[in-house]
């Protein structure tokens, strides 16, 4: 499912290896937009945090869809045999945490349409999920808490950041901190998902 | 049950060619379809796919749903990895919903839908049919819109059948498979442009046409449906 701007009614006749590489290429400009947020304060970012914005407008659930699927095998191979169980948990938290946060946002009166927030949402688990998938490959010779919650904490500040820059732009100022709190609270949970 | 018999099965003379099922006949006497109900439909796939007017693309509609149905029930056979099982099951129903999103939709029936959203952050849904309807002919309706409502009515049946044994975990993927189908279905059918028309032509002709293979899948399809929203289904006078 995606939202992309079709103005041109020609996609109708498009080429199919034109239309899965459309879509490839949104996926993979997307996450690279989420694995490097711009600031806000200096000049020259702000015309690539508008180029953000809008490239996260152009929603499409492919995206967070690859990230979920990648953060739950992962977590449910490092689980051992527990791993249907800890699957199942990641893939629903994820969306339903999403669902819930953009529902929380909305509620707020924000003005964020619920499957952009949900696709910004889950585009930014996905420094969680490249610590996830190192971890992974770490606890094969270093299983230490320490050392994993450096790199959880990293990849949470990380995310979380990317998508308050986000959801941030569409509330109002004296709102920001309620409808911030959910995101912060989902990131920590799914860090927690990945340290247990 | 021996391949032998299922051929068997298989060989009866054929109906008049309408409708979807399985590629593989053998395949056909171990897929709990909605429609196993009618003994008296004999499908005959190949014909059908090959009436449509873009074989190629008709057959990769249905066979993503097949595969996806097919792996599930019997992923216990291949394997004991719950992982494994959903990870393919999601991918194959994405593949699906991808290929019926952007490839079916506009080659067999002249549809597509998308979402766009505002500068105010509002999303607007666009529909948007092709007016070449001549190019697509009663045959690509058929395939397109059966596969479409038929498969989640499968689903459906599979995930009652998880609640009851209580698999919930493996509950998830007809949950997925539902959601998947319930966008489809609910953006090319208001994409049908002649919706209102079927429906009154459904309703008036469609009871007298009972006797037929067509008429029965078509009622029992719009039983399932729902009664008033058969969509675009093949309007049965394209038949004549």
């Amino acid at each position: 499912m995606d939202g992309a701007i079709d103005t041109t009614p020609s996609t109708l006749d498009e080429p199919i290896s034109e239309t899965i590489m459309r879509d490839l290429r949104q996926v993979s400009s997307k996450l690279r937009v989420v694995l490097i947020p711009s600031k806000k304060n200096t000049i020259s970012s702000r015309y690539d945090h508008e180029e953000v914005l809008k490239q996260l407008k152009d929603w499409d659930l492919w995206g967070p869809l690859l990230v979920c699927l990648l953060l739950s095998i992962f977590l449910s191979v490092d689980a051992g045999s527990q791993g249907a169980l800890v699957f199942s948990a990641v893939f629903l938290v994820v969306w339903s945490g999403a669902a819930i946060v953009t529902i929380n946002a909305q509620l707020l009166g924000g003005t964020i349409s619920f499957f952009q927030s949900v696709c910004v949402l889950g585009y930014c688990v996905f420094p969680l999920t490249v610590v996830a998938g190192v971890l992974l490959i770490v606890h094969t010779f270093l299983k230490s808490l320490i050392f994993d919650s450096i790199f959880v904490a990293l990849a949470f500040i990380w995310s979380t950041r990317a998508s308050v820059v986000f959801i941030g732009q569409f509330i109002s100022e004296e709102r920001k901190v309620l409808a911030v709190f959910p995101v912060f609270f989902f990131y920590v949970f799914l860090s927690w998902m990945i340290l247990i | 049950m021996s391949s032998a018999e299922s051929l068997d099965f298989v060989d009866l003379p054929k109906g008049s060619g309408a409708g979807v099922a399985p590629i593989s006949n053998t395949q056909q006497s171990s897929i709990p379809t909605a429609t196993a109900n009618g003994s008296s439909l004999i499908f005959d796939p190949s014909t059908t796919i090959r009436a449509t007017s873009h074989p190629l693309v008709a057959l990769f509609h249905v066979l993503f749903k097949v595969l996806s149905l097919l792996f599930y029930l019997f992923s216990s056979f291949i394997t004991s990895n719950f992982v494994f099982t959903f990870v393919l099951s999601v991918l194959l129903l994405s593949a699906d919903f991808w290929v019926v999103k952007n490839v079916s939709g506009r080659r067999l029936v002249g549809l597509r839908w998308w979402s766009s959203v505002l500068d105010d952050g509002s999303t607007t849904w666009v529909f948007e049919s092709s007016p070449n309807s001549a190019s697509h002919t009663a045959a690509d309706r058929n395939v397109f819109w059966t596969a479409l409502y038929l498969a989640p009515a499968c689903w459906s049946g599979l995930l009652l059948l998880d609640l009851v044994r209580l698999k919930l975990s493996y509950a998830l993927v007809p949950v997925v498979a539902l959601a998947m189908s319930a966008a489809n279905i609910t953006g090319f059918t208001r994409c049908s442009k002649d919706q209102k028309a079927r429906i009154n032509e459904f309703v008036t002709t469609g009871i007298g046409r009972v006797m037929g293979n067509e008429g029965i899948r078509n009622t029992i399809v719009g039983w399932v449906a729902g009664g008033g929203n058969t969509g675009g289904y093949a309007n049965v006078n394209d038949q004549l």
